[in-house]
């Protein structure tokens, strides 16, 4: 899995290529822990993502209410459909901006 | 140095009367542990009797003379005079039985009344009912003392609810009362639709910590503990005490749902909270991994404690086991307990066991709050538990471990001037002291005070003959009796004084917290029935279940309301739907439901065996 960043207007954009299984997960959520700053609206560009584990949904989870207690928002860019079967099934996919592409941040309210 | 006591103050004896002069308004008694005192009566003396909730206020002012006999029990409220002589003079006196009567807690149906006012509270509380239907939606964590909730802004926590459940549940069984079940069907499924994970790599399932909604309506799932001990991490308790309404639910109505998360969550504890090779639970996992042994869990890193190890069995796995009778339940509960037996005793550094350790089983003696400190309830619930599945699968370890906590907690746990049970003590005495340090306060919660009822309520149903053990449940329930029913507002004070003084502030004044939902006043209400009415008063006790059409395995209804001694209970009357019912194994302790595609109401008198 490779995971890097760049910004886009007020996002700050983690781009993940890869599977984010039990194996991958702990490296993302390292790694966000260290990239993210308070208050910082936070796009996963998950276009190249096939597939996502349990592990990856926690580590989803985890950053969710990171970003939310900050105030700021959190979206999902491009998520596979099974990926959000599997987020409907666990019960929160409801809780994400879900988009399909990164030109839709610029359109997204950001202060839901 | 301190001054000598040359000021007044106020406190409460409780003991036995030994003498009574009218003449003199003068009372001599005596405590439990066989120090005299000396109380005088003044002219705004008064006396009430203890009442149960629902129950109106019962004065016996005008009854002193026939009440102060000797060797009944009685609380005295007064002042201490130090004059050239001491006094003592009485402000109120509360006393813990009528005439020759039996203590109050031994009552026909005093708990069962006590669970349905507190079920009935909570109804009101959480979900205005009877005015309003039951809709989880509504729900709170936090409710003050009066019951009131906050509108926006709010917490759902898993195990408070499922906490709920287990009342709902547990007053059904003994009242027989639609309203409790739909609370407790209802709790159950608002936790399978909102709180359950499943984990679809493995199919094994896991319970968020809850939900918070703010107040812009918006709800946010919480994976992770947000209780400071736990905090960012997945607990072994939150785990297993999400388990504990459903399970009890189960036992109602045999919803094969429940069976299956139960029986997944199980799986969970089976392939990331145990050590298989060193043995035990443990404490914490990390949210993404599951892993125990993650760095970020600090100070949780790959620890065992009591919960971890010891609350499945209360909670839910002898609860699952009863419905069941599934090896499966009974090879982990013997686990936990054999577990428990190996590694908890401590007896050469301490009279309280070790709660807390590292991964090799060697003594964590610094963490956090418990230090080298000993909830004095641990002890007391493990005596009751060993007590209880010793029943099942007899273990000479078993015994002897309830026997010796029995034996040790009324010297360093219990409080000899007033009756009832302290909270967290220091587990070691330094030179010059008799007694263990309070780690913050000499107050009695009210979970605490059912550790000692149950630990000796329940030693004393299996083992009849050791008086002292009949001596600590009669007072310990007498002075929870006595002090923490909330005749005003209803349910249960969070804690007392020492003196018995209801303390109410700060998260202590909640009925409802992290740490109370309605699970131990009830469980108390639900143990203290089945043990009082079938071993040790004897006398027949009805149980109700309300089974799905689709419900238990085979449509065997097991009915055994707890882990009771072999041989000591029958079935003597079954109805179902109103209309006498007899394919029912008596001894077995089960019922065969007949062919239905209706869901049964099913009534069972369970008579003991003298």
């Amino acid at each position: 899995m490779q995971i890097s960043k760049s910004q886009l207007h007020d996002w700050l954009v983690i781009h993940i290529e890869g599977q984010v299984d039990s194996k991958t997960s702990s490296k993302l959520n390292d790694y966000l822990a260290q990239e993210l700053d308070n208050a910082t609206n936070v796009a996963l560009d998950l276009r190249q993502v096939p597939f996502m584990s349990s592990a990856g949904l926690r580590t989803l989870l985890l950053l969710y209410r990171r970003v939310e207690t900050s105030g700021a928002a959190l979206a999902l860019v491009g998520l596979a459909a099974e990926i959000a079967d599997t987020m409907k099934v666990t019960g929160f996919y409801d809780f994400f901006i879900v988009l399909p592409d990164l030109d839709s941040l610029q359109t997204s309210n950001k202060s839901t | 140095m301190v001054n000598p006591f040359d000021f007044t103050f106020s406190d409460l004896i409780s003991g036995y009367v030994t003498h009574y002069d009218p003449e003199n308004r003068s009372i001599d008694l005596r405590t439990s542990d066989g120090r005299n005192y000396n109380a005088v009566l003044t002219g705004n003396s008064y006396a009430k009797q203890t009442q149960n909730l629902g129950e109106g206020w019962q004065d016996r002012t005008a009854d002193l003379e026939s009440l102060l006999t000797p060797g009944r029990m009685i609380f005295v409220y007064g002042t201490f005079f130090p004059e050239e002589t001491t006094s003592f003079e009485v402000n109120f006196i509360v006393f813990a039985n009528e005439a020759d009567n039996d203590y109050r807690y031994l009552e026909p149906s005093w708990w069962t009344q006590q669970i349905d006012q507190i079920g009935s509270s909570y109804l009101k509380w959480q979900f205005q009912s009877p005015e309003q239907p039951i809709d989880y939606k509504n729900y709170r964590t936090l409710i003050s003392l009066t019951g009131g909730k906050q509108e926006q802004d709010y917490l759902q926590e898993t195990d408070t609810i499922s906490r709920l459940v287990y009342g709902m549940a547990s007053a059904y069984m003994l009242t027989g009362k639609d309203e409790f079940l739909e609370a407790a069907e209802k709790g159950t499924d608002y936790l399978r639709d909102k709180m359950r994970f499943v984990d679809t790599d493995t199919d094994m399932i896991y319970w968020y910590h809850g939900i918070k909604v703010s107040s812009s309506g918006q709800e946010q799932k919480l994976l992770v503990s947000e209780f400071g001990d736990d905090y960012n991490s997945i607990p072994a308790y939150e785990q297993i005490y999400a388990l504990a309404g459903p399970v009890q639910t189960y036992r109602l109505n045999g919803d094969p749902q429940i069976l299956n998360d139960a029986d997944k969550t199980l799986d969970l504890f089976d392939a990331y909270f145990r050590d298989h090779e060193k043995g035990g639970y443990y404490s914490h996992i990390h949210a993404v991994t599951l892993s125990p042994h993650e760095e970020s869990l600090g100070r949780n890193k790959a620890k065992k404690n009591w919960n971890s190890v010891g609350d499945h069995a209360p909670a839910y796995l002898i609860n699952l086991w009863l419905a069941t009778k599934d090896m499966r339940y009974a090879a982990m509960l013997e686990d936990t307990f054999d577990t428990i037996c190996s590694h908890f005793p401590d007896y050469d550094e301490s009279p309280f066991v070790q709660e807390k350790f590292f991964d090799d089983w060697t003594k964590d003696q610094q963490w956090g709050w418990q230090q080298n400190r000993s909830v004095v309830g641990h002890n007391l619930k493990i005596a009751w538990n060993l007590m209880r599945f010793q029943a099942v699968r007899p273990k000479q370890i078993y015994l002897d471990l309830a026997n010796k906590i029995a034996n040790l907690m009324p010297a360093v746990g219990y409080d000899k001037q007033r009756f009832g049970w302290y909270d967290v003590v220091e587990r070691i005495l330094k030179p010059g002291q008799r007694f263990h340090r309070y780690a913050w306060h000499d107050r009695k919660a009210w979970w605490q005070q059912e550790q000692g009822i149950l630990a000796y309520l329940i030693l004393n149903g299996h083992l009849p003959d050791n008086s002292d053990y009949r001596k600590y449940a009669d007072e310990s329930a007498a002075f929870y009796n006595a002090f923490f029913l909330d005749h005003n507002d209803g349910g249960v004070y969070f804690n007392v004084l020492a003196n018995g003084i209801p303390y109410l502030l700060g998260t202590e004044r909640f009925k409802g917290s992290h740490s109370m939902s309605a699970y131990h006043s009830t469980e108390l209400c639900f143990l203290s029935t089945v043990y009082i009415d079938l071993l040790i008063k004897k006398r027949p006790l009805d149980l109700h279940f309300k089974p799905l059409a689709n419900g238990f395995k085979d449509r065997i209804l097991h009915v055994a309301p707890d882990m009771l001694p072999k041989g000591s209970v029958t079935i003597t009357k079954c109805s179902i739907d109103g209309s006498n019912y007899n394919d029912y194994d008596a001894a077995g302790l089960f019922v065969s439901l007949p062919d239905s595609k209706e869901r049964l109401k099913v009534k069972v008198t369970l008579t003991p065996i003298d």
